[in-house]
């Protein structure tokens, strides 16, 4: 059984209107997604903005209640579960978020930052809270003496740092990482970046790693799920999805980056915006802006389907 | 004035220098920078959060707020005439005119109580002498220049009805409406995704080669760099560290800060080779180190480095580097 499996997951969020607040539509922000995740295993998650990954990231968590679909973490469905009986269960799974300026309380100190859960789940006694601190700032790479310091004293990727010796503390299976470097400058990234690699072979994580940056992506995951308005479009090994991706949209993708040699100037581009997803073009949502595109792909919308061994794609024309 | 040596030249910006006043007493975010533009070319100031860059690019047109900030040293030549000693008159007849910025976040830069065909007609009317249905005329060539799809409905609608990349584009149209002589674009893709940066790139590109205008680009994206720019400046602490022609400066680095920048990359189709990191982090401008401002991170520093500051140095012709051992950075 896998760490993590997701059957059908949809996360609606509802538009209220007019004087008596009636719902009349909804942006289907998460739209009937399945996928699995296997223990020690990075997956990353891509998209556009609005596509519904950072979405998606929150309800595994029940950040964010899902519409409907079911949610198994350590073989345990989690969304029947009450808030008094997910709470044990959600010490497993931990989030490191995008922005380091504004997921820490700036009225804290390091340590209480890094220490509450350990006190809330009473992993160590009372006594031990400080020097369990102590190590996990050493584990991300950060001086001990920092414990007593407040966040506004960091730079970015220091906060970062903190952020995730804070969900560490929590012995975690499953980290969520959303964003994570996408806030921080260049050579601070690559500095966080081989930080999680790091801590993934230490602790035996397990990272579902949301990002638009796609050579991020590549680096640090070993499959990728690349989403459009609220449905998976693609899925598979790394090298796989990046050396002979099957949908047209993954191919964009990977051809918008812009390329550091000059001499590959005006790469073909795709054209259009994405479409809102309060109101999904129909047939396949990618149609509008695919170059590819058929008949059948205004009306008929293409399921996921395995088309070559583990690498699947939801596209009418992809071909082992 | 050198009104003759400036026919090629835009922009020559001389020793700027630019301090911030703050509590800890004044820092120097910009500290003798030098570069210059010609017509029809695109230098990339490129650098990480805090460098200066943004301050510098503002400056030409006295954009940074005085006070806390002052500018202590130097000059900023706009086609010969220095906008350091422009009073408030004279340099509201230049911003918007002569030079015309593009900002990183379009959502905010716009009006949003106004259709923004009428918000691209006041800076027509503003800074040209078209009136009435020529300015409308003008509001609609501007749109369709800069690939916006259905320009007659578009410029009836508000910001908040459109995309981001529409809305960036929009806010493209309205610099060029002055006919600018430079265009200043302040990490013009960093809010945009990839697939609408790579559009708004490839416009930046159409524009420069259509246009034959001069082009400052501040960005942290060496990968945005490789694709418009015709010369680089890397800026570090306040300072430019090294200068040339973009391939040579992406294919051999001859600063080790740049070398390093580079390496930190995670690149496409490298798969999950270890990423080599520049350790430490920028000084705090309050708290330089003494020598070179680079020297407490640097890999090939030598007990010098951190005494005295080395200069700027051109090492062949369009190339300069600030480090008297960059043949050492292979």
């Amino acid at each position: 059984m896998p760490l993590l499996e997701v059957r059908e997951l949809k996360t609606h969020f509802p538009i209220h209107s007019g004087v008596l607040q009636r719902s009349k539509a909804a942006v289907k922000a998460v739209d009937g997604v399945s996928f699995q995740i296997e223990r020690g295993e990075t997956v990353g998650l891509v998209g556009e903005s609005g596509c519904g990954k950072s979405t998606l990231g929150k309800t595994l968590l029940r950040l964010i209640e899902p519409t409907s679909g079911q949610i198994f973490f350590k073989e345990r469905e989690v969304t029947s579960l009450s808030q008094r009986r997910l709470r044990p269960l959600r010490r497993h799974m931990q989030m490191i978020f995008q922005d380091p300026y504004s997921s820490l309380n700036g009225r804290m100190t390091v340590e209480q930052i890094v220490g509450e859960g350990l006190r809330i789940h009473r992993l160590v006694p009372k006594r031990e809270v400080s020097q369990r601190v102590r190590e996990l700032l050493e584990a991300v790479g950060l001086n001990e003496q920092y414990a007593r310091r407040y966040p506004h004293e960091f730079s970015g990727g220091q906060r970062q740092r903190i952020g995730i010796a804070r969900s560490l503390a929590l012995q975690p299976d499953l980290i969520v990482a959303d964003e994570p470097v996408s806030a921080l400058d260049v050579s601070v990234q690559a500095q966080i970046i081989n930080l999680m690699v790091d801590l993934q072979k230490q602790f035996n994580l397990t990272y579902l790693f949301v990002a638009h940056d796609l050579a991020v992506v590549e680096h640090i995951s070993d499959r990728v799920i690349v989403m459009y308005l609220g449905k998976i479009v693609e899925q598979a090994a790394v090298q796989a999805l990046y050396s002979s991706p099957l949908h047209p949209y993954t191919s964009a993708l990977i051809a918008s980056v812009p390329s550091l040699d000059p001499a590959e100037r005006r790469r073909q581009v795709l054209g259009g915006d994405v479409p809102s997803p309060v109101n999904p073009p129909p047939g396949c949502a990618f149609h509008t802006r695919c170059p590819l595109v058929e008949d059948r792909c205004r009306v008929e919308t293409p399921p996921l389907r395995e088309v070559r061994p583990g690498h699947f794609a939801a596209c009418h024309l992809a071909k082992p | 004035m050198g009104r003759e040596s400036s026919k090629q030249t835009i922009l020559e910006i001389r020793d700027l220098e630019v301090q911030f006043a703050t509590e800890d007493g004044a820092v120097r975010a910009v500290d003798g920078v030098s570069l210059s533009i010609g017509e029809a070319e695109t230098l990339a100031l490129v650098g990480e959060s805090g460098c200066g860059k943004s301050v510098t690019a503002l400056s030409i047109a006295r954009l940074v707020p005085e006070p806390p900030s002052r500018v202590t040293g130097g000059s900023i030549m706009l086609e010969g005439v220095n906008t350091l000693a422009m009073n408030s008159r004279e340099l509201r007849s230049l911003r918007g005119a002569k030079v015309a910025y593009v900002f990183q976040e379009p959502g905010s830069a716009l009006n949003p109580v106004f259709r923004v065909g009428d918000q691209i007609g006041e800076a027509i009317r503003l800074h040209r002498d078209l009136r009435g249905g020529a300015v409308a005329a003008e509001v609609l060539r501007l749109l369709k220049l800069v690939g916006i799809p259905a320009p007659e409905a578009r410029m009836r609608e508000y910001p908040h009805q459109l995309s981001g990349g529409m809305q960036q584009r929009v806010m493209i149209a309205m610099a060029l409406a002055s006919r600018p002589r430079l265009l200043v674009a302040d990490e013009p893709t960093t809010a945009l995704d990839v697939t609408i940066q790579a559009q708004i790139l490839s416009l930046l590109l159409d524009l420069k080669e259509r246009l034959g205008m001069a082009m400052l680009l501040i960005t942290h994206n060496l990968g945005v760099v490789a694709q418009v720019a015709d010369r680089v400046a890397v800026m570090y602490a306040g300072r430019i560290v090294e200068e040339a022609p973009v391939e040579a400066l992406l294919r051999l680095p001859r600063h080790p800060y740049t070398r390093g920048l580079l390496d930190s990359i995670p690149k496409l189709g490298l798969g999950a080779e270890r990423l080599s990191t520049i350790g430490g982090s920028v000084p705090h401008p309050g708290e330089m180190p003494p020598g070179c401002k680079f020297a407490p991170r640097c890999s090939i520093a030598r007990a010098e480095c951190h005494l005295a500051e080395p200069a700027l140095e051109e090492i062949e012709p369009g190339r300069k580097v600030r480090c008297p051992f960059w043949k050492s950075v292979s």
